[in-house]
């Protein structure tokens, strides 16, 4: 709360009122003039309750319309034989999800899709909290770090990922020249598990940045005294960042990590850009096969199975997050 | 001052959502507006793939001369995948963007299933039919046609040629090879040197299925029943990539990074669509005439074979300018535009009769002539679905060729999930 | 205590991160000053003392590339716009209205974020279809502000609740009404909030790729995101892929970008970081 006698309070209220006296001399039924009738400036409950839901109304209803009806439609779509070649689909019980489930593309690509969630989970966190260190240390250019280090974030995944497709291919990528100069050969996109380890390399790439800001940003609330406290002590950099700075900024690495491998669960841009789910199927996730049915198979049905999968997926990590971390609550 | 920047902020906020809802509002509603004269007449917008736009400009321009009406071109899409993923929740909401579209093989018959698409006019089709080939008659028929209609009509009728670079393979005591063994021994050959017998790029999506069903071709097989020549075609492909006579890059590999390889003397021969017959030339540094030598497809146990297919005009029900659009395929597809459109791109040369007796000795018609004559065409496998089964055939062609699974899984798999399309 | 050592550390760790994360973006804008034959060439080029335009000329002179940029930059503000507007409002609410089941609403909004965008699409075009809105720019802004809303408006509570609500109070006493309030004194405090939202919310949405593939079907609502993605198709044999439209586009993409980043990077990472650390 800050003191409603100082000066800029003060300052800003004789501006307001004389802003106030101006506008009521707007004419009649302009918008402000309605709502100023409407509302007035008594406010009782009731008024309140009012105001909230207008002030509330577009944003809710927006969202509901295009994220709670599909999704319940989407669910019932799951359980009918719906496509572009069907007129009046009917409901089939849970043949699509016993389809899906007993292909074993599918349930590759179900793995997958943890694994890379996963994985890259991890190596943000860790890659994540390197940078953060070095961003919250003090030399020069660590401004124009920190401008470099943004760029990932924000350039256009599916730029990134065809970009990271030509860097990785033999004969005129980067990546393999470079290590072709020091022996090293590698079928980067060729090989089943090196295409993985290519797609999580690439996605990390472009989430680094985003954990090490947020990471930097806990880093900043750590209180200099532990510092000095601990230098006092005689501990070195080594144990002052991992027995007091690290357990400091975990909790909130381990909330970064939930949200992350949610968000993660539904990664598009970067595996369609740059392999296509190949070689073969081993990089293929479950929203780029659940796209494919629908937009390729124009099989509604099956594709809506798989996105069910995929939410029952994300909702199992949710539940499990919110009976591990229970302190994690969203707070308003 | 501050302020009115907010007043600002918030005017536009409001003008963004407003001018949502009513562009979403004065979004178009379908219903033509020449309708009205018998004469077609207006504009109509053609959908084709950007390259081949300024080759075939000259005719389009005479074609307005001739009828008034205005064509504008749309880039089209240049995949089966990505045109029905761009043109079917338009098509859904019974729009179009275009009047005209450039479909593939695959695309057309998901669009006609789906019901998207105008039966063509009877005056363009009979004119049409009769002018085909053998060969592209087959193909008209199988996917062009359904319940008596006619959707599409072929103006591009690509062949996998093969090409041998006759220079390098003499340079080592080599004669280009001619069947499925020959490929293996010349392949050991030139191991050692760094260059590969034979390349075809094979990425998804799409490629691989393109290069399978060729080998498929040649063992005599038939892909969607995933039979003991589709199982002969796989183990070839595998082997080749496994004893190091073909690229295992090329399942990365787009059609330029083959032509790539093949224009830096790594590669001998290889399967190519009719492109590189422009490509090869135009790469003044390396051409000469006996390094891109047009040859017979290599025989596998099927016979010397590859396959054909290729893209059409259709008209969606939805469009716009419906007659105007009709008119304008009907006359595109007269033999004597047909030829002068054939002779202005590679893309629009057929296997028309009179397209390819009006272009028989020069280029690639010729080969194209010779390939028919010897019977190694055969037409692309054809299946309800293709759009998808094609993906289907790509994702298990390149898990079993990257050693994600063996030939019998993919073979039973394949059966398994062709099975499940019902 | 502080050894050479020590102070050499940062450096290195400057040097390996700038490499990591600068020379593929720096890869990336090469390729847009090549000529188009080199673009592939193995080994790869590293740099070019001949750099042209050539690419960009065509791919903004020739075809729909004007268009799509068109097209992505009216998406982008718009939606930017329209979201920060709609999020504020909500925000406002959730902030300072306690009403009953304010908590709940704002929980529901955020879940919402966890939903897979695939999960809500095929629905969601049918409903499109019935509507006409496939293949409009305006549909597009409607689908890319709903999704923006949540994160803008839980962001925008935390912004909202460092103002001190005595000043609204104060003006409130001086017989300002809502309205007078809110444009007088909330929305000139939150200015950096605004800004700060507004450059996320153009950075996601020119981003975008998954919705503008969905549901555009010309170049009547076509992003540049789409744009690159339907050249990297063009590989259907009928032609080369045309490597330096694709590596203009990119670059087109990227350069506003880093024109923001380079300007406005405080206030991006303000954003990026204000849900963590409220």
């Amino acid at each position: 709360m800050s003191d409603p006698n100082s000066v800029a309070a003060a300052r800003m209220r004789v501006s307001a009122s004389a802003a106030v006296t101006e506008a009521f001399h707007e004419p009649r039924f302009s918008l402000r003039w309605t709502i100023a009738r409407i509302l007035g400036t008594v406010w009782t409950p009731k008024k309140l309750g009012i105001l909230a839901i207008i002030l509330v109304a577009p944003a809710l209803l927006i969202r509901m319309i295009t994220s709670i009806y599909p999704f319940l439609a989407t669910a019932w779509t799951s359980f009918t034989d719906s496509s572009a070649y069907v007129q009046n689909p009917v409901f089939i019980g849970l043949k699509n999800y016993e389809q899906v489930l007993g292909n074993p593309a599918t349930q590759k690509a179900l793995i997958f899709t943890i694994t890379f969630a996963i994985a890259s989970t991890i190596l943000e966190i860790v890659g994540g909290f390197a940078l953060a260190l070095l961003l919250n240390a003090k030399f020069r250019l660590r401004s124009l770090l920190r401008a470099v280090v943004l760029l990932p974030w924000a350039i256009p995944a599916i730029v990134s990922a065809l970009g990271f497709r030509f860097i990785f291919s033999q004969g005129s990528g980067i990546l393999p020249t470079m290590l072709e100069y020091m022996n090293i050969h590698i079928d980067w996109l060729t090989s089943p598990l090196w295409a993985q380890v290519a797609v999580i390399m690439a996605n990390v790439w472009r989430s680094v940045p985003f954990i090490a800001f947020v990471v930097l940003a806990g880093l900043q609330g750590v209180p200099d005294e532990l510092y000095e406290a601990a230098k006092v002590d005689g501990a070195g950099w080594w144990r002052v960042h991992s027995q007091i700075v690290l357990p400091l900024v975990m909790p909130l690495m381990i909330t970064m990590g939930v949200f992350m491998i949610i968000f993660q669960i539904g990664t598009f841009d970067t595996i369609y850009g740059m392999t296509g789910g190949g070689p073969g199927s081993a990089t293929q996730v479950l929203p780029y096969l659940a796209y494919q049915d629908a937009f390729i198979g124009l099989n509604y049905g099956r594709s809506s199975a798989l996105s069910m999968i995929l939410f029952l997926l994300v909702l199992a990590v949710g539940v499990c997050a919110l009976g591990r971390f229970r302190k994690f609550e969203v707070e308003l | 001052m501050k302020t009115k920047l907010m007043h600002r902020i918030l005017a536009c906020g409001g003008i963004a959502v407003l001018s949502a809802g009513l562009l979403a509002g004065c979004s178009p509603s379908g219903g033509s507006t020449s309708s009205s004269s018998d004469k077609p007449s207006g504009e109509i917008t053609y959908a084709l793939q950007s390259f081949a736009q300024p080759q075939i400009k000259p005719i389009i321009d005479e074609f307005t001369k001739e009828t008034g009406i205005t064509v504008k071109f749309a880039s089209g899409p240049a995949t089966d995948q990505d045109l029905l993923t761009q043109l079917v929740p338009a098509f859904t909401s019974n729009t179009s963007p275009y009047d005209v579209i450039d479909t593939g093989d695959p695309s057309v018959s998901a669009l006609a299933a789906g019901g998207w698409l105008a039966p063509l006019s009877d005056v363009a089709v009979k004119e049409y039919t009769d002018d085909l080939s053998a060969g592209m008659a087959a193909a008209h028929k199988q996917w062009n046609q359904k319940d008596g209609n006619t959707y599409r009509l072929y103006h591009n009728f690509e062949l996998g040629y093969s090409w041998s670079n006759e220079a390098l393979l003499a340079a080592n005591g080599l004669t280009t090879p001619k069947t499925w063994a020959d490929i293996e021994t010349v392949g050991a050959a030139l191991k050692a040197k760094g260059i590969y017998s034979f390349a075809d790029a094979a990425s998804k999506p799409g490629l691989t299925f393109v290069y399978l069903a060729y080998l498929t071709a040649q063992a005599g097989g038939n892909l969607y029943q995933a039979d003991a020549g589709t199982k002969q075609a796989f183990e070839f492909a595998k082997k080749l990539i496994d004893e190091g006579y073909a690229p295992k890059d090329a399942l990365t590999w787009t059609y330029d990074q083959q032509n790539q390889a093949y224009m830096s003397d790594r590669v001998a021969t290889m399967r190519q669509w009719t492109f590189f017959n422009d490509v090869a030339p135009a790469n003044k540094e390396w051409y000469a005439p006996e390094k891109a030598v047009l040859v017979d497809p290599p025989a596998g146990p099927g016979g010397a074979k590859t396959w054909a297919g290729g893209w059409g005009m259709s008209v969606p029900k939805a469009a716009k300018n419906k007659s105007a659009a009709m008119k304008f395929v009907e006359w595109m597809n007269q033999p004597e535009v047909a030829i002068k459109l054939a002779k202005a791109s590679s893309f629009f040369v057929t296997a028309r009769t009179s397209v390819l007796d009006a272009l028989g000795t020069s280029g690639i018609a010729k080969v194209l002539k010779h390939y028919s004559d010897s019977g190694f065409v055969t037409p692309r496998p054809y299946h309800p679905q293709a759009a998808k089964t094609e993906t289907i055939v790509d994702e298990i062609g390149q898990s079993y060729l990257t050693g994600q699974m063996n030939i019998n899984t993919a073979m039973s798999e394949l059966k398994k999930q062709l099975a499940d399309l019902g | 205590m502080r050894s050479r050592f020590t102070k050499i550390v940062p450096y290195i760790g400057l040097v390996a991160f700038l490499i990591i994360f600068g020379i593929p973006v720096y890869w990336i804008l090469l390729s847009s000053v090549l000529p188009p034959n080199q673009n592939l060439s193995s080994p790869p080029t590293l740099f070019t003392l001949h750099p042209t335009l050539q690419s960009f000329e065509r791919a903004l002179q020739q075809g729909p590339g004007i268009e799509y940029l068109r097209n992505s930059l009216i998406f982008a503000l718009s939606s930017s716009l329209a979201s920060v507007f709609l999020a504020f409002f909500a925000a406002y609410a959730f902030a300072r209205l306690k009403f009953r089941g304010s908590g709940a609403l704002m929980l529901l909004l955020l879940l919402t974020m966890a939903l897979p965008q695939i999960a809500t699409t095929i629905p969601l075009f049918q409903l499109y279809a019935k509507l006409g809105l496939v293949d409009t720019v305006g549909g597009l802004v409607l689908l890319e502000a709903s999704v923006l809303v949540p994160m803008t408006a839980w962001l925008m509570v935390s912004f909202i609740k460092q103002i001190p609500a005595d000043l609204e109070n104060a003006a409130y006493i001086d017989g300002a009404n809502f309205v007078q309030t809110i444009q007088l004194i909330v929305m000139p405090l939150m200015r950096p909030a605004f800004i700060t939202m507004f450059l996320l919310n153009f950075i996601t949405s020119w981003n975008e790729l998954f919705y503008p593939l969905v549901f555009s079907s010309s170049s009547a609502s076509r992003t540049l995101t789409v744009g690159l993605v339907q050249l990297n198709q063009e590989n259907s044999g009928a032609a080369a892929r045309p490597w330096d439209l694709m590596s203009a586009y990119a670059a087109i993409m990227i350069i506003p970008i880093i024109i923001l980043v380079a300007l406005m990077q405080r206030r991006i990472i303000a954003g990026l970081t204000a849900g963590a650390t409220k």
